[in-house]
């Protein structure tokens, strides 16, 4: 009870410092984020696209979401530095594969007669992915997202080890000075920034699961 | 002017095994044609060459009188109406969307699209209110008949069929084979019609093509095919069974003998089948009974002999 209470007297004297880092960690995740959509999800059609490649992909993010994050944060700042910039791409690179992966099942799955359907009406390739299959693919697609927003809000607290922002840094400064309070107070705000993002998506994932197969229940 | 025409079409998926072989066929504009064959005989494979979703291997299919090779596929295919078997009505959409996809494709406004679909619904007999439902909420039967709504949208001249009343059972099916010769006697459209049920064939197409290993076997009307086959193969396909059938579908009107109006113990009413009359004809051990129009008017009777001769040699 009294380490509660002396981690809510923290939070309220260094009510500027947790704001900041959180604000730092919201940044740096949704810039992650960001990149990981676009990179992910256009990689995700390319490969329904080329289906030769699509197994090789595949393969490379996986071997990617192999390596402990430790390892490869520490093998990023031989080449890109300590800071930001290698935070960001060590959250990508492991960010990318639920949301490749995904976009790419999500797409394949479509039932082929109603791809068939859709291109012996006439539509062109762009229609068909835009009309027909990204909107019936897209709960799987919402479902990688949410994984990975998770995932990298999480992540994103390693990445102060390499000198990046955000609450890793109080986690940091906790374990070095043993101010457990301080610690566990970062950690719990990045758990309660992770699941809050994971309850708001999922409700629009029900949304959309909703509106495209007409069942709230998984496919 | 013939409305298809295949000029010595082949196609084989892998060289050397060919699923069509030196295909000849000419389609009048307005024909109700059904392809009928086992499985494997490559029925399926010819109607996908039509709107270029097979490309032949071997000779040139001419559509609207230019070659295919000619045609640009996405404005070919938009130019013909297509339903497939389990429908391919699109989940994340209202029946309305669905319905106009292939204007939606051609940019045409929403508002156009919404009169658009409201006509259909109305043609294949669905209250205005399911345009906004989604497919999953409709009956096999109707679903069937959005995808009959959404092949008409763009208004086309060729409509294709493949086997499209598999799915549903037998009694939806028999309500839309009706509502699908009425429709094509009311909008004059080229229907090509995939199917391997002889009575579905028998009751749809005014001209029936049976395939056999990737060639025709014979084609023509029904009573070609059940009276005179050319092969024994026609005459295996066509048996005893699908001779049943023909009675079944075939009007005492077709088969009676106008010239003769008799007065007898039995009437049948011309609108019923030729199968109603031989059974009337059995129960009470008559070989003539007399035939009335709707109206209650004696206007033929119905014989086995002469009721032969029509079959083999029909006077329409």
């Amino acid at each position: 009870m009294g380490f509660i209470v002396s981690m809510g007297q923290l939070l309220v004297e260094r009510k500027e410092f947790f704001l900041n880092l959180v604000g730092e960690h919201i940044v740096l995740s949704l810039i992650a984020i960001a990149w990981i959509t676009v990179i992910g999800i256009s990689l995700g059609i390319y490969i329904t696209r080329q289906k030769r490649i699509a197994n090789l992909v595949l393969a490379m993010t996986n071997i990617l979401y192999t390596i402990p994050s430790i390892a490869l944060f520490g093998f990023l700042v031989s080449f890109t530095g300590i800071g930001n910039t290698s935070a960001l791409i060590a959250l990508t690179a492991y960010g990318i594969l639920p949301i490749i992966r995904n976009t790419y099942v999500g797409i394949e799955e479509v039932d082929p007669q109603i791809v068939e359907a859709a291109i012996g009406m006439g539509s062109t390739d762009l229609q068909l992915l835009w009309k027909v299959q990204i909107p019936i693919a897209l709960p799987v697609i919402i479902a990688g997202f949410r994984t990975m927003v998770v995932m990298t809000i999480a992540l994103a607290g390693i990445a102060s080890f390499i000198g990046a922002g955000g609450l890793g840094v109080a986690i940091w400064r906790g374990i070095t000075t043993n101010f457990t309070e301080m610690t566990v107070l970062g950690s719990l705000l990045v758990a309660l920034l992770a699941m809050g993002s994971d309850l708001i998506l999922g409700l629009v994932e029900r949304l959309i699961r909703k509106r495209v197969l007409g069942t709230e229940k998984g496919a | 002017m013939d409305i298809i025409q295949f000029d010595a079409v082949g196609h084989a998926y892998q060289p050397g095994v060919p699923v069509v072989r030196d295909l000849n066929l000419k389609i009048e504009k307005g024909e109700f044609v059904t392809l009928i064959g086992p499985s494997g005989c490559g029925k399926t494979t010819i109607l996908k060459m039509v709107n270029g979703l097979i490309q032949p291997t071997e000779g040139e299919i001419y559509v609207h009188g230019k070659p295919l090779s000619e045609w640009d596929p996405i404005a070919l295919r938009r130019r013909i109406g297509y339903v497939i078997q389990q429908i391919g009505l699109f989940p994340h959409l209202t029946i309305a969307g669905n319905i106009a996809y292939v204007l939606d494709l051609d940019g045409i406004s929403k508002a156009e699209q919404r009169k658009r679909a409201e006509e259909l619904i109305d043609l294949i007999g669905l209250d205005p209110s399911y345009l906004d439902r989604y497919p999953r909420e409709l009956s096999g039967g109707q679903k069937q008949r959005v995808g009959v709504a959404r092949a008409l949208a763009a208004d086309p001249e060729i409509i294709l069929m493949d086997e499209p009343f598999g799915a549903v059972d037998e009694i939806s099916r028999r309500g839309l084979q009706e509502e699908i010769v009425a429709l094509h006697r009311k909008l004059k459209k080229t229907v090509l019609f995939v199917t391997h049920d002889i009575e579905e064939a028998f009751r749809l197409g005014s001209w029936i093509i049976l395939f056999k290993d990737g060639q025709i076997e014979q084609q023509g009307r029904r009573e070609e095919l059940v009276f005179h086959p050319a092969t024994p193969f026609v005459e295996s396909f066509f048996g005893l069974k699908n001779f049943v059938s023909y009675l079944t579908l075939t009007s005492v009107a077709e088969l009676m003998d106008s010239e003769l109006p008799r007065l007898t113990d039995h009437v049948v009413s011309a609108e019923q089948s030729a199968m109603d009359a031989i059974k009337l004809m059995f129960f009470h051990q008559v070989d003539c009974v007399g035939v009335k129009n709707g109206k209650g008017e004696l206007v033929g009777n119905f014989r086995l002999a002469h009721a032969k001769e029509q079959m083999e040699h029909p006077s329409k």
